[in-house]
């Protein structure tokens, strides 16, 4: 591996913030509502279910690079031979790529909604893609900078979190346990959305220094976001009536619009500015995986490969122009992602475990 | 430096992006009162300021007819624009209006990403444009004055919270229904008279301000003001800083139901017009204010459930009691659900002297 060279590695405890910092996005602005459209007052078990189940998987992706230091487009090639692993990187790539333009059309979908209605989408767009530019053009470590900050930064917004509980009624939450496995199943399947973002480790586990080590930060990073989670969805809980939460479709700014400081009468404009650091990150991470994968498989240099996903990402993101094709992509990305999750990641476990016992016996 | 040339360089295409808005030039909006038009239509009353860098805040009210509040928007032709709704402080409606409903216009508000979920809203006994027009009396205008006036009696007094937020908390949620003050123009001031009573979004009764304080102290662990209380021998006690501990007990929610609401009052005596506060004369104090929560507290359930509202919230308590619970049942049994208050009040400290 020719960039495995020491300085271009970063600190394994580095990767909890990645994988923080990739899972929480623009979703959980508005969330809760979908979880509690099937689950009610027990959506914030169904949180800490979801986030149980992605601590099996972090345990699965460190088993599946358990050996040397691969990363996964590595290990597509070593088992399925050099065509059909091409097949499951390019899809890897789509993926993250996917990834990257739900997460940046939605967030401008929030700044029009709630700060600039006449605002064109190519601007916001255009400013966020040369600045992901910048910081790939760093290359890893700066990305992984990036994450830190844009996890440490937006911290203090959980102290805002004091305001609407002034107005909540926590009996909301009682009766624990009214649903049945049926609607908590189909709750964790909704959930699956806003826990997705770990599949980054694939790719960069061979950039951490001692990764074996690293798996302990990798879980720190998961229990992170299921606090996060969990907090944010016990007040929203709290907070809304049932009836009046499946109205609100950015339940979390909402909330903050009960924020009452000296200087400033809507809070929310300073949620959605301090919101561009949780979601810059995001767009770094998986554009950094997609260009990874071109790097790697179609031989074009990284630098210029970013080139062409930065357009492809504008012109996605510029054809998207309504509320109705926005929802439309998050579902589908949904989708996409529960397959991910739920068939690939444990499917090249097994094969992995498989290929590593055959190839032992040998 | 490459990169730094062009980071520079989109602050300055930046600049142009969106329609400026510059506080000394946007009129803000603190208070809309809505009463009926003609023909079917919304006559709104707004009043509001204008701040310039030199000269003192000026306070202008102005009125319009639509069919929609946004509409009124577009004929308030003499009014400078954009209208800003960010300070949005009280939205008032006159009776009749409320009891007609009042969602529509208040979609309108929690639609808006610029309004705040905090604005008071209110029910005007008579006309909601005079009472804003009335507005040169007060120095600060008429929205932010209202806006203290009952802030202070939630804070300070005995009016239970309410806010937008919690209005639409309540018209949405299942087994609630909202309630809203009561304000009325009285030759030369404004007054609060008591709770408007919702059935979702219409009004259907009121509270007067000796009912509203007990409700309060039912509705929900509650901090009051003052309250004056009339003795059997005819002296008269005044009870301060009165807190209330709230429990409520639904049971069998499903089948047969049956409420038991548990208040425990803490107060203070600050005045007392008979002769000598004694240890029983305290008890007697403290037996009679039992007695007037729990007639009147079990008189305003009675009259709630004729009315077929829940404003004290008992269809929810029951919902967080019960597993599985059935709406629709309950909503059959309520009418006749049985219920039973148990006060208890502890007086604390009676002052310095005896």
């Amino acid at each position: 591996m020719e960039q495995n060279r020491k300085d271009l590695l970063i600190s394994p405890f580095l990767i909890m913030f990645i994988i923080h910092s990739n899972q929480v996005g623009v979703g959980i602005l508005g969330f809760p509502r979908y979880i509690a459209a099937y689950t009610g007052n027990d959506a914030w078990i169904v949180v800490i279910i979801t986030g149980i189940i992605f601590h099996v998987f972090i345990w699965m992706v460190y088993r599946i690079l358990s050996d040397g230091s691969f990363d996964i487009i590595d290990l597509h090639n070593k088992w399925f031979g050099k065509w059909i692993g091409s097949v499951f990187n390019i899809a890897l790539m789509m993926y993250l790529l996917l990834g990257t333009i739900v997460i940046l059309r939605t967030f401008i979908e929030v700044i029009q909604a709630w700060m600039f209605p006449e605002l064109a989408t190519w601007i916001p767009v255009a400013m966020y893609l040369v600045l992901t530019y910048y910081v790939l053009a760093g290359g890893f470590r700066t990305v992984a900078g990036i994450c830190f900050f844009g996890v440490l930064i937006p911290m203090w917004l959980v102290f805002t979190a004091t305001a609407p509980i002034k107005f909540s009624t926590f009996s909301n939450l009682l009766p624990i346990m009214d649903h049945s496995l049926k609607e908590i199943a189909l709750g964790t399947r909704q959930m699956t959305l806003s826990f997705v973002g770990i599949d980054i480790l694939l790719l960069a586990y061979p950039f951490l220094k001692n990764p074996k080590s690293s798996r302990i930060w990798a879980h720190m990073g998961v229990l992170l976001t299921t606090l996060v989670y969990t907090m944010v969805m016990v007040i929203s809980l709290a907070f809304y009536s049932e009836g009046q939460l499946q109205q609100s479709i950015w339940s979390t700014l909402i909330a903050w619009k009960v924020v009452e400081l000296p200087f400033v009468e809507r809070f929310e404009y300073i949620g959605i500015t301090f919101w561009c650091f949780v979601v810059f990150p995001n767009i770094c991470l998986t554009m950094w995986g997609a260009s990874r994968v071109g790097k790697k498989v179609l031989h074009i240099k990284q630098k210029y490969f970013i080139f062409i996903l930065i357009t492809f990402v504008f012109i996605a993101c510029v054809m998207v122009v309504n509320r109705d094709q926005v929802d439309y992509l998050n579902t589908l990305t949904s989708i996409i992602g529960t397959y991910v999750y739920y068939f690939y990641i444990p499917f090249i476990f097994l094969y992995s475990t498989i290929w590593r016992r055959v190839t032992r016996r040998i | 430096m490459k990169y730094v040339c062009s980071l520079l360089l989109f602050c300055f295409l930046l600049t142009g992006c969106v329609a400026e808005e510059i506080i000394d030039e946007v009129p803000i909006l603190f208070i809309v009162g809505y009463d009926h038009g003609e023909d079917g239509k919304i006559k709104g009353t707004i009043s509001l300021q204008t701040f310039d860098p030199n000269q003192e805040v000026e306070t202008r009210g102005f009125e319009a007819e639509a069919y929609t509040s946004k509409g009124l928007r577009n004929q308030l032709s003499g009014l400078p624009k954009p209208i800003s709704i960010g300070k949005m402080a009280v939205l008032l409606f006159s009776e009749d209006m409320a009891e007609e409903g009042i969602i529509d216009i208040l979609d309108s508000f929690l639609r808006d990403p610029a309004a705040g979920r905090l604005i008071y809203v209110g029910v005007v006994e008579g006309s909601a444009s005079e009472l804003i027009k009335n507005e040169f009396q007060y120095l600060q205008g008429i929205g932010p004055f209202l806006q203290n006036l009952i802030k202070q009696s939630v804070e300070y007094g005995n009016m239970p919270e309410n806010n937008l937020h919690l209005f639409d908390y309540k018209y949405y949620g299942d087994g609630m229904d909202p309630v809203t003050p009561i304000l009325r123009m009285e030759e030369t001031e404004v007054k609060i008279k008591g709770l408007a009573l919702f059935d979702d979004d219409k009004m259907v009764g009121k509270l007067n301000l000796d009912e509203m304080f007990i409700f309060a102290l039912i509705n929900k662990s509650f901090s009051a003001g003052l309250y004056e209380l009339e003795l059997p021998d005819g002296e008269y006690a005044n009870l301060q800083k009165i807190k209330s501990k709230v429990k409520y007990k639904v049971e069998n929610g499903n089948t047969e139901p049956s409420l038991n609401i548990s208040v425990k009052l803490n107060g203070n005596i600050v005045e007392y017009t008979g002769e000598k506060l004694t240890k029983e004369k305290k008890t007697e104090i403290a037996q009679t204010f039992e007695k007037k929560v729990e007639a009147q507290g079990l008189d305003m359930i009675a009259q709630f459930q004729k009315l077929g509202i829940d404003p004290f919230s008992i269809g929810d308590h029951a919902r967080s009691q019960t597993r599985n619970f059935d709406f629709k049942k309950w909503d059959e049994r309520y009418p006749n659900l049985p219920v039973t208050i148990d006060v208890k009040v502890n007086i604390g400290e009676s002052g310095i002297i005896d």
